[in-house]
């Protein structure tokens, strides 16, 4: 053996016994922090193409072309098949089981209820979870609660969508129609002092796909061989317990006002009086934000025609990418949602 | 030493530090944890009946980084019932615009913060209650097991401030000074519950919080009726209790078995002098209407006054000082008006 090589006694000092209280120190300090070893978790998320086909209330006006005004106004149901812009956000949790018997769909576990509100049920106390798409203010009272991100490529998308498709009216803080693209996104640049769409972030507005183009390959689900949305969603930093079951529900735009709200084509999870307020000289409105309590307690925000995943997909490998597919229909026959109901349950933890 | 070494001493040794210097010092004869025992509720009828079965308090500084507070119990009545607390005094945040316009005009003066605490309210049913009452804050997590036999520590509260966050200034702990209230929606009729009031913050200038709270079979929102924010003040008033010597109570409160530094109703309380006064008007902000010759704005004329007052007797005012025992003169409830912030002193 060279004198210069260390011996067995000496290795163990300099490698194990001399860093014992370095080890110690910060395994010390690492228990003061997580019970769980933590992982950006892939989820891959597949919307069968029927729950992208919706129902929805169509107004259409009759013009005089002589004088240009409106004569008659009839609001139809009409049926888009198949279409991105009919998937509302897409939330998902991270929860200890996913049961049956509860609701007339899939539905998480439940604790028990315990507060003195009358009606309230127990939370489903999740381990974590998030969204596919949030409600973004659109510069627009008549867009609040409406716009969901990652489903238009372009501002021109968003003002067709809702002025020729649905028959509505956008106008602006000074009472002018939005009519197109350019104008709402001058709205909103004004409104938001941005200077990019990345601030905006209605549109596609990066490259998600990385293939040097930003267009609609570059918004949340992308159409697949047979016709379903699909994408991959990424849970960041989620503390991993083995065996818990990722669980999602998507919420489709509520056809014919049965959220409860004047105007069609809402959604039941987003809640009006909350969100960026926007006060621009006439017009001073909420931009809408999801309930604060759509993981805790889903029952109260699902509605009719909402589709939920109804698998048990037990999820033991963080290394794994498991597919959830939101397969179940929530039906007919459920309660509506209380569009007053603001979910203000005086409880939670000081 | 070598440096690994030294890391973990310091890594250790962090946690057994004693750091109560850096705490107020406990005061004789003043609880940090105070027990006021079971209160009764009061049924909904006038303000004045409601402000004459106010319970009041006086509590101090734990000296050690433990959390103070006041606990109290009372009997669900199978119904709505509101808990209302107001911890001492009136806080409100100076008007530095230059035109001088509603809303900001009665808060052109500065308020003095020295004298202010605050105390965060929830309740819950006492079988689920964690501390000891007169000796230790605690709260209503129950720790139990989800269905992958995880833990999960599940705070059953059925009354706090806190819900989602649905409007602009409600569903939020009220802050410094200010009335805070919660409601429990469906109370179960004899079932004992237990009102929990952390003490966030004592005022600085003598450590000593006082409070009133009431608890009334209603809604918050009947309690409150028509009153804006600014004239919640005035449902309890006179909770800044002066301070006295040790083992003092009212009769009343005595009467009702309540503990010592206790009173019962707006008569009985030893208030600080004046400061009903400026509850009062902090209550009533502006007397008349913005544009006509007799518009007043009671909260910055008491300040004006406060300081033409103390000039003319020659006192200053002892912000930071406890005032009733060591200040070189009067506690004034307006703040320094050489303290008021210029245009981008911020």
């Amino acid at each position: 053996m060279a004198p210069s090589m260390p011996t067995h006694r000496s290795l163990r000092a300099r490698s194990g016994l001399r860093r014992l209280p370095l080890l110690a120190a910060v395994a010390a300090s690492a228990g003061c922090f997580a019970d769980a070893p933590i992982f950006d978790l892939d989820l891959r998320v597949v919307i069968p193409k029927e729950a992208a086909t919706a129902e929805v209330a169509v107004r259409r006006d009759t013009i005089d072309p002589t004088t240009g005004n409106v004569v008659d106004s009839q609001v139809t149901l009409q049926t888009f098949e198949n279409d991105l812009r009919m998937l509302g956000p897409v939330y998902i949790g991270l929860y200890a089981d996913v049961v049956t018997d509860l609701e007339a769909y899939p539905t998480p576990i439940r604790g028990a209820a315990f507060q003195s509100v009358v009606g309230e049920e127990g939370e489903s106390y999740p381990y974590g979870g998030t969204s596919i798409g949030d409600f973004r203010f659109a510069c627009a009272r008549a867009l609040a609660c409406r716009v969901v991100s990652g489903r238009y490529e372009t501002y021109d998308d968003i003002v067709d969508f809702f002025t020729k498709d649905l028959g509505n009216e956008i106008f602006d803080a000074y009472g002018e129609p939005i009519t197109t693209g350019a104008r709402l996104k001058s709205a909103c640049y004004e409104i938001l002092n941005a200077t990019s769409d990345d601030e905006v972030r209605l549109t596609a507005y990066r490259d998600n796909n990385d293939d040097g183009e930003i267009d609609k390959k570059d918004l949340d689900f992308t159409k697949d061989a047979n016709g379903d949305w699909v994408t991959t969603v990424r849970l960041w930093q989620q503390e991993f317990f083995p065996g818990f079951k990722p669980w999602a529900f998507l919420d489709t735009p509520a056809s014919s006002g049965n959220s409860g709200r004047q105007t069609a084509f809402g959604f039941t999870t987003c809640n009006p009086e909350a969100g960026f307020r926007s006060s621009q000289y006439a017009a001073t409105f909420n931009a809408g934000v999801s309930y604060n309590d759509i993981l805790n307690r889903p029952y109260r925000r699902i509605a009719a025609d909402d589709w939920v995943s109804s698998a048990e997909i037990s999820w033991e490998d963080p290394y794994v990418v498991p597919e959830l597919v939101l397969d179940f229909k929530v039906p007919a026959s459920i309660a509506l949602p209380d569009p007053t109901d603001t979910g203000d349950t005086g409880g939670g933890a000081p | 030493m070598n440096r690994s070494l030294l890391i973990a001493l310091v890594a250790f040794g962090g946690c057994a530090k004693d750091l109560s210097f850096l705490y107020q010092a406990p005061i004789d004869g003043l609880e940090p944890v105070l027990h006021l025992g079971e209160i009764p509720v009061i049924p909904l009828t006038t303000r004045d009946d409601i402000r004459a079965n106010v319970v009041y308090g006086e509590i101090g500084p734990t000296g050690t980084p433990e959390t103070g507070g006041v606990t109290f119990t009372f009997r669900g009545v199978d119904g709505p019932l509101c808990i209302w607390m107001d911890p001492e005094l009136a806080t409100w945040v100076q008007a530095v615009e230059t035109s001088v316009q509603q809303p900001s005009a009665p808060y052109t003066q500065p308020d003095n913060l020295y004298d202010d605490g605050d105390l965060e309210l929830f309740a819950g049913l006492s079988v689920f209650y964690t501390g000891t009452p007169g000796a230790s804050m605690g709260d209503f997590a129950v720790r139990t097991k989800d269905q992958l036999g995880n833990d999960l520590q599940v705070q059953y509260v059925e009354c706090s401030p806190l819900g989602d966050s649905v409007g602009i200034e409600t569903n939020n702990y009220a802050g410094r000074g200010a009335p805070e209230s919660c409601e429990i929606g469906s109370s179960l009729g004899g079932s004992s519950y237990t009102a929990v009031l952390d003490a966030w913050s004592l005022p600085i200038d003598d450590g000593r919080l006082g409070f009133g709270v009431v608890v009334v079979a209603s809604t918050c929102e009947d309690l409150v009726g028509s009153l804006t924010p600014a004239q919640q003040e005035c449902l309890i008033l006179g909770e800044a209790v002066f301070p006295g010597e040790p083992g003092r109570r009212g009769a009343e409160a005595k009467r009702r078995g309540l503990p010592l530094n206790t009173w019962v109703g707006v008569d009985e309380v030893p208030s600080w002098p004046g400061s009903i006064d400026l509850e009062a008007a902090f209550c009533t902000p502006q007397e008349g209407f913005v544009g006509q010759d007799d518009v007043t704005y009671p909260l910055a004329d008491l300040c004006r006054a406060e300081r033409r007052a103390n000039r003319d007797a020659g006192t200053e005012c002892s912000w930071q000082l406890n005032a009733a025992v060591e200040g070189n003169g009067e506690r004034c409830y307006c703040g320094n008006i050489d303290d008021t912030p210029r245009a981008g002193s911020f």
